[in-house]
Order: C-alpha cells, then structure tokens, then sequence
C-alpha cells in the first residue's frame, strides 16, 4: 500500500528540508494568515478588555436620565411604608422620587448619584442606554448571540423535539 | 448619606439576623465591622466559626464593603489573605445590597463553591478532581482554625 506521503505527491520532510516553490508560497500564506487570526484575536481581546478587566458597566446615558420619570409621593403611597432600596429610609409625603422603566421606584438624588457610575436598576438591573459606544456594540453583539442560541435551540427542538 | 444608611443597616440586621451570621462595629467606628459565619451543615465547615472583618468606604452604598476572612479557610475562592473572590463584591455589586445579604451570599459560597473562577487554584483542581481531598482538607482546616 502506497504510503500517506505518496498517495499525496509529497515527501515526507526526512531528508527534504527545502519545501517545493509551490509548498513554500503556500506556508507563507498560512502563516500571514495565522499572524493575521492572532492579531484579531488580540483585538477582540483588548476592546472587551474594559470589560472583563472592571468588570463594571459604564454610566447610564445623561439624557436618558434626564427624562426618567418624576414623582412626588403622595400622602396615599407614604401610607403604604415603603421605602427607597438604596438609602434604606421609607418614603414621605412630599418626597422627588423617580421611576425606572422596570417600575422600581428610589429617591431622586439616591438613584441619579448611582445611574452616575452604572447603567443598571439597583433591585433587578434593568439595563438603561448608556453614552458608551462599545459597551452598547457589546451589549447588541450578546443580544444578537441570545437570538442565535435561541433560534438554534427551536430548529433542534423542531427537529428532534 | 454613608453613615446614615450604615447605622440602619445595623438596626435592621440586629432586628432579622441572617440564619448562621453575626455581625456590629469594632468599638466606636461605623465603617468598621466584624462578622461572624457558621460554616453551614451541608459543607465540609460545618461546625466552624469563621470570623470576618468588613470595611465601608466613604460613598457606601455607591461602592461596594471591602470584606476579608480573617480566620483561615481552605476554600477556592477565598486566598491566604483572606480575600474573597465573589462577583456582588466587585462588578456586580448594586447599592440595593446589605452587608446581611453579602453574608448569605458568602455562606451559599461555602455551600457551593465556584471552581471556575478560581482565586486559589490548587483548591479549585482539588474541588474539581478529587472532592474527597478537598473536603478532608477543608474539615481539617475549619478544625484547626475555625473551631
């Protein structure tokens, strides 16, 4: 039986250190094409790197801020004894208190200070838009990934289900 | 705001203490505690009492406690120096919590370590590989430190 090398019209490198002109043009390419995969990987790598470094999400977005929702509480809901999940103190009449899209409701100053460092609801973290570019790129590119997983999951389901 | 919220935080956790968990200031600082830790009974600490010591920065609640062990503990995600390796203590942590939740969390990461983030990676291999080991040297070391 004809050996792998033969079959393939190649040597097996034993005694033939100088590769073919073909063969060497061909390594040339896979080796800028390996550099090239690395430095992509470096790239991938450094623009999560804000990420997975802090790990912390960016500020909420100013404007978004701006227009959330305002409210006085009012002598009915101060009745009701709840109270604001960051200062811990229970809501009064009279108190400027605003609302998150999720309806999780704080203090004016309490939530605006934290919305300042994160973009996320303190009880369910509730995402809000921020003003940084790559972190709403990365959150876009993982919500992309969750729809991927998700349709790939209702074919195999549709398939093997 | 800080030393306000921290001295209701105290009377809420001396009201409903966390299951297993003690916690109040060192002397007459507020922004220093000690807490302490049963080492719950599904774990190989069980029957220890692991001391820790937690340290609120100026704009708590909008930084996270610093929260060391202080006692010893063979476990993969705490170090020699007492650091803990827990996500709600760094990037994941929201002014929504309490040092009484922290302290669950940190007693349900007795319970259930988290090998994959490891901070003390011979532990996290032990864990992972050879469980027995893992939890005679955790028996022991809660013996000898914690008891």
């Amino acid at each position: 039986m004809a050996s792998y090398f033969d079959e393939h019209d190649m040597s097996n490198g034993e005694g033939s250190a100088q590769p073919r002109p073909d063969q060497s043009l061909l390594l040339r390419i896979l080796e800028m094409a390996r550099l090239l995969q690395e430095e992509m990987d470096v790239e991938i790598v450094s623009d999560l790197g804000f990420m997975s470094v802090s790990g912390k999400a960016p500020p909420a977005s100013k404007k978004v801020v701006e227009e959330l929702e305002t409210k006085l509480i009012s002598p009915a809901s101060a009745c009701l004894g709840k109270q604001c999940a960051i200062c811990l103190v229970s809501f009064v009449e009279e108190d400027e208190t605003k609302v998150l899209p999720c309806n999780h409701q704080f203090h004016s100053v309490c939530i605006v200070t934290w919305l300042k460092q994160v973009n996320s609801c303190p009880i369910c973290r509730y995402e809000l838009p921020t003003d940084d570019p790559n972190y709403e790129e990365m959150r876009k590119h993982k919500a992309r990934a969750k729809q991927r997983e998700y349709e790939q999951e209702t074919l195999h389901n549709s398939m093997f289900g | 705001m800080a030393g306000k919220r921290i001295k209701k935080e105290l009377i809420d956790f001396q009201i409903d203490p966390p299951a297993g968990c003690s916690a109040g200031p060192v002397g007459d600082d507020i922004f220093h505690w000690q807490a302490m830790i049963q080492g719950p009974p599904d774990s190989p600490y069980d029957g220890g009492a692991f001391k820790l010591s937690v340290h609120f920065p100026t704009d708590y609640p909008f930084k996270p406690p610093k929260i060391a062990f202080t006692t010893k503990i063979y476990h993969p995600n705490i170090n020699s120096n007492g650091n803990i390796c827990l996500d709600i203590l760094r990037s994941q942590w929201s002014p929504a919590l309490t040092v009484s939740k922290v302290l669950l969390s940190i007693t349900s990461l007795l319970t259930d370590p988290n090998p994959d983030d490891p901070l003390v990676p011979e532990i996290a291999r032990a864990y992972k590989t050879d469980r027995c080991l893992y939890n005679k040297s955790a028996h022991d070391w809660t013996l000898k430190y914690a008891s």
